[in-house]
């Protein structure tokens, strides 16, 4: 899971940012890379939150005070 | 009148219609039956029968009347009418001319709705301001409604579509006939002390408004109202509006677009993240090749004679970064580094060549370039570096101060 709510929203705006600034160009060397490895670690991030759900149905029985897993 | 006395048509009709028309009564009542026949006219004027067990009325409803009508009426459907009965002269009809319509048996249900509707209104439950925003990818999404209905197959089918691996906590309740409110209520805060959804669908299929009647009462509201969570509601068709409606963070027309609402296309996503790795190394590779264009015209200018090392470690660093870039992982990234911080260097070293361009000198012993006079000593050795070359000096004598 995620660490929090919202992170992923967060970070692919954080990702467009850069990816915005890099297009634009006219940085200096080493801001240019700086932010590259920034957005290549965040993309990275958002790739796992997307594919790190289970496709678990999880029932919560009231009744029974317990979970289910189906 | 006397039995002789001769009356047109029309005066006839005329005299029927002021007798009906001074009647208290017929002035203005409601009348209780079912629908029939009932056609739309193109001026927008409804006409239809009312009947029951033993009887029928023509009735008309005129468009401006028409206009103000909550839902449509249709055949066989149960009324109560508003309105005034009267002979249509013309044809000698006699006809009820009706002003509004209530659904039958729905009239006070109709009511209370209302009032609790402005009475939650006034507590400012309904604002806009209090409103939270739908997450755009949920941790999971939160399901309240009928285990057993076709709204809980529906959100499941459409999330599935959309999102294959979402995680999903369903928790069932009771959506209508006794204790169903209170019941719903229960399982929005069990969803809530759960914890693990971060958005919550609450809702039921279609159905008439008693079947939809827990979605109007205050105890599911308030539960929507205080959720931790944001909640979208999804209570029958599109033409169902409910209080769980007005405190819900969103509406949804039906419990299928509630999914859409909630989840995303996980394909569109990837795309997204994609695109963005894609255009990062585009762009970093573009910059680079800048770099590199820039390197290769300073050399083609020969500006730089004695300098060929710093000149290849630059170049040597920007191939070391355009190697990098082709590859991904995140080792790459320490040797981008690497590479990057050699770059640095190489053009810290390139900067000084560019002063002897215009004809400067460095100057420098043996702890390397010196920036002030007190870095020299009488007697020792110095070296002169010029753009064309360099030369060994000794040091004789040392005036401080000013630029003389």
């Amino acid at each position: 899971m995620s660490e929090k709510s919202g992170a992923y929203e967060k970070d692919m705006k954080r990702l467009q940012e850069i990816v915005e600034q890099l297009s634009k160009g006219g940085l200096q060397l080493d801001e240019m890379m700086k932010l590259y490895e920034e957005g290549v670690a965040l993309s990275a991030k958002c790739r796992r939150t997307l594919d790190e759900y289970e496709a678990k149905l999880i029932v919560i029985d009231r009744r029974n005070g317990g979970n289910a897993d189906e | 009148m006397r039995a002789d006395y001769v009356l047109s048509v029309t005066q006839l009709n005329d005299y029927v219609a002021s007798l009906l028309g001074n009647d208290a009564l017929l002035a203005g009542l409601s009348l209780r039956g079912e629908i029939s026949g009932l056609k739309r006219h193109t001026s927008g004027h409804l006409y239809f029968s009312m009947k029951d067990e033993n009887a029928l009325v023509r009735c008309v409803m005129f468009r401006q009347n028409a206009l103000s009508l909550q839902r449509e009426i249709r055949d066989g459907m149960q009324i109560v009418a508003r309105g005034y009965a009267s002979l249509f002269t013309r044809d000698g009809q006699f006809q009820f001319y009706v002003r509004s319509v209530e659904d039958e048996g729905e009239g006070e249900l109709y009511r209370r709705f209302m009032q609790l509707k402005a009475r939650l209104e006034a507590t400012g439950m309904f604002d806009p301001a209090h409103k939270r925003e739908i997450p755009r990818l949920p941790r999971s999404v939160g399901v309240v409604t009928s285990a057993t209905g076709a709204a809980v197959q529906d959100i499941v089918n459409i999330i599935r579509r959309r999102y294959p691996a979402m995680d999903i906590i369903l928790c069932p309740a009771q959506v209508q006939g006794e204790g169903a409110a209170k019941d719903i209520a229960a399982a929005i805060r069990a969803i809530e002390d759960d914890g693990r959804a971060d958005v919550l669908i609450v809702g039921r299929g279609g159905g008439s408004l008693e079947d939809l009647w827990a979605f109007n009462e205050e105890v599911v509201a308030k539960a929507i109202y205080r959720c931790g969570i944001p909640v979208v509601s999804a209570v029958g068709h599109e033409t169902d509006f409910t209080i769980a409606d007005f405190a819900a963070d969103l509406r949804a027309p039906t419990p299928s677009a509630a999914a859409e609402l909630c989840v995303p296309e996980y394909e569109a996503l990837s795309a997204d993240v994609a695109e963005f790795q894609h255009k990062l190394a585009l762009y970093a590779r573009r910059s680079l090749e800048t770099e590199r264009t820039k390197l290769d015209a300073y050399r083609a200018h020969g500006a730089f004679s004695a300098p060929g090392y710093a000149m290849k470690s630059l170049c040597d660093a920007l191939d070391a970064l355009e190697k990098g870039l082709e590859r991904e992982s995140a080792d790459i990234l320490v040797e981008n580094r690497r590479a990057l911080d050699a770059a640095d260097a190489a053009l810290a070293a390139l900067a000084p060549q560019r002063t002897l361009e215009r004809g400067f000198a460095l100057i420098k012993t043996e702890g390397g370039t010196i920036g002030s006079i007190s870095g020299l000593e009488v007697g020792k050795r110095a070296k002169i570096v010029m753009r064309d070359g360099e030369a060994d000096v000794t040091v004789e004598n040392i005036k401080a101060g000013g630029s003389q």
